[in-house]
């Protein structure tokens, strides 16, 4: 994909995880899509100091970390003023129904699997940016 | 008014007296419990004294930090090598994005070529060759990016095998911890060992254990090599 053919190209992404791989993963991903700006955080904390240095436009979280986990982020996300409208999707190993429904109780934009592929993780994103696009009109 | 109250008197001593009856049967009954756990703790301590159980125990704790340094060596080694992996899609990702490029910008130089007038029979034939190729490089450059994307996604094994060996790693050491306490507690030997005493042996099993674990493995082949050549081979 074209970066002129995406929505927000020039998009600050932060994605959250403790496995190195599935962050190099994830933005190889987002590069493939065409986002480029990529920061990376290797749990909740991390993310949250980074969250105060950089406006972010989107924040792609696992779910299982430590030290902080991407629900205690989620929730620290939406509580705080100047974060709360970020876009946040749970990339996560949790499948079971009730993590599900705690994270979109929690103010997640989406949520996705492990083991994913990497259309899904684009039509995801794509499909947030497009719900904010429509939200900003 | 004073019935009421004397009434009330004494429905309040005939509440506290089946109140203390009921306390009194709860705390015989918790006695009793007490005592049958006393029990049945006794007759597994004989059990396992007399069954060997302890040295079985001392033998199976002796096992868990093998396990768990064999978890790691797992966990370790899949890290490793999805990194070796995912750097040579990070590398060659971008060589092929180069070479589309190239092979675009070669297929729009050569159309533009070919629209000349009067080109000589042969250069137009090796033009229509070059045409050819760069469509073609086009196609196996977009098929080898395709492939090296899901090359790496395959790599998000190490995500998620990685967080089960983490959690196996962690109920192991409760395991351990736990059989060791069972151990110290039962083993024939240390019944009157006291506090001391007993932290003495854990440690002197933490200690048994690391060299076990140490001495027991090799892991790469400058290590085998310096065992067989240590042995005279």
């Amino acid at each position: 994909m074209n970066q002129s053919n995406v929505l927000f190209p020039d998009a600050k992404f932060l994605v959250v995880d403790d496995f190195t791989s599935m962050r190099r993963i994830i933005r190889t991903i987002l590069k493939q899509i065409g986002y480029l700006y990529v920061e990376e955080a290797e749990n909740g904390l991390v993310a949250q100091n980074k969250l105060t240095v950089t406006d972010f436009d989107f924040i792609i979280c696992d779910w299982n970390m430590p030290v902080m986990d991407g629900l205690s982020l989620l929730t620290a996300v939406r509580a705080k003023a100047e974060t709360k409208h970020i876009p946040v999707l749970m990339v996560t190993a949790e499948a079971k129904k009730e993590n599900i429904v705690a994270a979109a109780q929690a103010g997640a934009n989406g949520y996705v699997v492990k083991p994913f592929t990497s259309l899904t993780l684009s039509e995801k994103v794509t499909t947030i940016f497009e719900q904010k696009s429509r939200g900003n009109q | 008014m004073s019935v009421p109250t004397h009434n009330a008197q004494n429905e309040f001593d005939i509440l506290k007296s089946s109140e203390h009856s009921e306390q009194s049967n709860k705390n015989e009954q918790q006695t009793e419990i007490l005592d049958r756990v006393g029990k049945i703790t006794r007759v597994l301590h004989d059990s396992l004294r007399e069954l060997g159980f302890d040295r079985a125990l001392e033998a199976f704790c002796n096992e868990i930090p093998e396990a768990q340094d064999r978890l790691s060596y797992v966990s370790k080694l899949t890290d490793e090598s999805a990194d070796i992996v995912l750097t040579a899609i990070e590398r060659g990702i971008p060589l092929q994005d180069t070479l589309l490029l190239q092979a675009q910008q070669a297929e729009q130089g050569t159309h533009f070529f070919l629209t000349k007038k009067n080109l000589d029979p042969e250069v137009t034939r090796f033009a229509e060759d070059t045409l050819t190729l760069s469509r073609a490089t086009q196609a196996t450059s977009l098929e080898t990016k395709a492939l090296l994307l899901r090359i790496m996604m395959a790599q998000d094994f190490q995500d998620l095998t990685g967080q089960m060996v983490q959690k196996m790693m962690l109920l192991i050491e409760q395991l351990e911890r736990q059989l060791t306490q069972v151990l110290i507690e039962f083993s024939t030997a240390n019944t009157e060992l006291g506090i001391s005493g007993q932290a003495q042996m854990l440690k002197n099993l933490r200690k048994n254990k690391k060299v076990k674990s140490e001495s027991e493995v090799v892991r790469t082949q400058s290590e085998v090599d310096a065992l067989l050549a240590s042995l005279g081979y």
